[in-house]
């Protein structure tokens, strides 16, 4: 693993807004001061309790969102949200959705054309790959929006608890899959409440409480003292 | 994203749903021509056979007024919600907000070249001979075009920071209807106010149309720079919010 910095967090915060009147609104800090760095190759766990912001960091890591205080310097040539279905239009077949899907998180038509066969065999549609949306079980919509997902996936990929999707035999292969792309070069960020995934897959874990980073080190340390308080 | 690389996404999302659109109806894709055609027979029963108010060409004058600004009302409608529409794609994935003004836009104007053509045929059945002057209508249509193209993602955006407007738009277009000579002629009205009335594009535009296919006139190439100049400003202060507010879209629609 080579230890040059891809991802520079430093100082961050973000406050959400909520109207509460004529023309005044009410702010609530999602984060308020957050540092890290993250190397290239390496595979972060973020934790923290619901409504900690762990999600809202990784809008701003995947550049939904841009911070209302400090910076995110990112060297990453793409980096985004595994995000299962995005763009999935119920009336069109398995195969434009995967199109449409993959166009939208910015990666070329003849990329994605080159992928369609191994996005129609890992999904195990078969002849449904051709059929619209509206036909699919919730499960064979899952496998779709994942297959797509894994097989189009950026140098930095970031992860909000979708590990386990579709039925048993189907969870189990995507965890695999999951797995393998944590394990391999690429750099991951991953928000998830299982603290044992955390640990078998982590080289680091950030706790964040109350908007500001906690701790952050050695998974088996950190969990530790996260559980303990 | 690179800017080729959204003008490809917008061009296949708006191809796609089209496809979308025609999969839940049973007669597809022919709602393209039927839609309109329904229209224009509601503004031909109430305007020809009901209040009597045309001449001898009514039918004609009609057609050419109301297929313009069904094109421009459809487009201003659904494009000027279409950033509140994509909050859930917003807050998935990075995508510059233009695109969803913008997919709008292409897939009305797809349909629009449909049922354009139909109107030239339609016309060269009833006797109206073909002529180069037509040509010049694809000019008018040209410049339609990149006055909507600001003209909505300006609305876009507003809507987006006041939600109320959406309110308003439709009454706007309601007014700016009577307000475009589509079922009039703008030389009826009193001299005085006619110059008045060109101030609103799409009166000018829908004027130049019937001007090419109807009188075998050219447009007046003047009237249709100084409409490309006005949208070229437009697009210059539209460019410039939606730099500036490219993130802050995203989570303002989702309040």
């Amino acid at each position: 693993m080579s230890s040059d910095i891809i991802i520079s967090v430093k100082n961050v915060g973000l406050s959400y807004r909520k109207k509460k009147s004529f023309f005044r609104h009410q702010y609530f800090p999602a984060l308020k001061d957050i540092s890290f760095d993250v190397r290239r190759g390496e595979t972060v766990g973020i934790i923290g309790r619901n409504g900690v912001g762990k999600s809202t960091l990784l809008k701003l890591l995947s550049g939904i969102y841009m911070p209302d205080t400090g910076s995110i310097t990112n060297h990453a040539r793409k980096t985004s949200l595994l995000t299962l279905q995005a763009g999935f239009d119920l009336n069109l077949c398995g195969r434009d959705n995967a199109i449409i899907s993959g166009m939208l998180l910015g990666y070329e038509k003849t990329r994605i054309y080159a992928e369609l066969d191994n996005i129609e065999r890992y999904s195990e549609l078969g002849e449904f790959f051709y059929q619209p949306l509206k036909t699919y079980s919730t499960g064979m919509r899952a496998r779709l929006g994942f297959a797509t997902a894994t097989h189009l996936s950026p140098e930095v990929l970031l992860v909000d608890e979708v590990l386990g999707v579709g039925d048993e035999k189907f969870k189990k292969k995507a965890t695999a899959t999951m797995e393998d792309m944590i394990k391999s070069d690429r750099t991951v960020i991953l928000v998830s409440h299982a603290a044992a995934v955390m640990a078998k897959l982590c080289n680091r874990i950030i706790w964040i409480e109350d908007g500001l980073v906690q701790d952050q080190g050695d998974p088996t340390t950190v969990l530790a003292a996260y559980q303990q308080s | 994203m690179e800017s080729h690389q959204l003008l490809a996404v917008i061009w296949e999302k708006s191809k796609l749903n089209l496809k979308s659109e025609a999969a839940i109806n049973y007669l597809s894709y022919c709602w393209w021509i039927i839609e309109p055609v329904i229209h224009m027979l509601c503004y031909y029963l109430v305007f020809e056979l009901l209040l009597k108010s045309g001449g001898p060409d009514f039918v004609y004058f009609l057609l050419t007024g109301l297929v313009p600004w069904l094109w421009f009302a459809k487009v201003v409608n659904q494009g000027s919600m279409s950033l509140v529409g994509g909050q859930h794609l917003m807050g998935q994935l990075f995508i510059p907000k233009l695109f969803f003004p913008l997919v709008f836009v292409t897939q009305c104007s797809i349909k629009q070249l449909m049922v354009f053509s139909l109107l030239l045929v339609f016309l060269l059945l009833s006797g109206f001979g073909i002529s180069a002057h037509w040509l010049g209508s694809l000019a008018v249509m040209a410049v339609q075009l990149l006055f909507m193209i600001p003209l909505v993602c300006l609305l876009a955006v507003l809507v987006a920071f006041v939600r109320d407007l959406n309110y308003v738009i439709p009454t706007l277009l309601q007014f700016a209807f009577f307000c475009s000579g589509i079922f009039f002629s703008i030389e009826t009205v009193a001299p005085e106010y006619q110059e008045l009335f060109f101030i609103n594009p799409m009166a000018g535009l829908i004027h130049q149309y019937r001007e090419t296919l109807l009188h075998n006139h050219w447009p007046d190439w003047l009237y249709l720079g100084k409409i490309l100049l006005g949208s070229a400003l437009l697009w210059l202060i539209t460019l410039s919010l939606y730099r500036r507010h490219e993130y802050t879209i995203t989570r303002l629609v989702q309040e």
